[in-house]
């Protein structure tokens, strides 16, 4: 039999679900709430967004490892797409680049009709 | 299957790959630890963010554990780009090679023009070789 890779599509989403909302929070907290705060003297908009992206930053880290380690991501790449939950923009960018690479990997397996085992790492 | 059946890598803990891990997670979980403590010195001084990040650093070196954990556990050849590599290459070796069908007017022609016969032998093997370089998106 042979084994190729089958991730469950509904890792992929639950990842691009954080990647949009920590992505857009973050957004939120760098170009308004902390304007807001040193500018206009208005602090509690960056605490509550803040607090909010800190906590939703824990989950898409957890789904994000999740993914590329399905994916089998080599390591670099992992750790940037980490990253890219702390730094303005660049999470819709690993957003697009990992949906790209789920369908260009898991999709065709399956209409070869493989058996896909993301879930094995080797161990 | 076969991959199942593949025997862990003897160097496990002792890897180069693992030694960087032991490495990192050696600096990483103390810097949490002490960013941790920075921050709890923040919120006890009255700035109740503090609290917020004297949870989540422990929650960083927690996840920093996992996944140094991961990269011990991880046989390097069944991972990553390589692993993926290898298994296509598994994959195709899997797959039966199809023969062409046999034209007449095909094998007539070759049988006349020895360079058209070692042309179609040719493109044969570019098609049965993986990964042959290709614009075209698999």
């Amino acid at each position: 039999m042979d084994t190729i890779l089958v991730v469950d599509r509904r890792v992929l989403v639950r990842y691009r679900f954080m990647a949009y909302t920590t992505a857009v929070l973050l957004i939120v907290l760098v170009f308004v709430a902390i304007p807001l705060q040193f500018a206009a003297g208005k602090p509690e908009a960056a605490r509550v967004v803040g607090t909010l992206h800190g906590y939703l930053y824990l989950v898409y880290l957890g789904v994000a490892l999740d993914l590329t380690r399905k994916l089998r991501v080599p390591l670099g790449w992992m750790l940037l797409v980490l990253l890219a939950g702390t730094v303005p923009f660049c999470a819709f960018v690993a957003e697009r680049k990992l949906t790209k690479l789920y369908d260009r990997s898991v999709a065709p397996a399956r209409a070869l009709g493989h058996v896909v085992t993301g879930d094995q790492t080797g161990r | 299957m076969t991959r199942q059946s593949r025997r862990p890598p003897a160097g496990r803990w002792s890897s180069r790959r693992a030694l960087i891990a032991h490495g990192v997670l050696a600096i990483w979980v103390p810097g949490c630890v002490l960013a941790c403590w920075w921050q709890v010195t923040i919120a006890l001084s009255g700035d109740a963010l503090g609290w917020v990040y004297s949870v989540m650093w422990p929650s960083f070196a927690v996840f920093g554990v996992v996944l140094w954990w991961n990269i011990v556990h991880d046989d390097p050849q069944t991972v990553g780009a390589r692993g993926l590599r290898r298994l296509r290459e598994e994959a195709e070796r899997a797959r039966p090679v199809e023969e062409p069908a046999t034209d007449d007017a095909i094998s007539r022609a070759e049988a006349e023009d020895a360079e058209l016969a070692a042309y179609n032998a040719y493109l044969a093997e570019l098609r049965r070789r993986p990964d042959t370089k290709t614009w075209r998106r698999r």
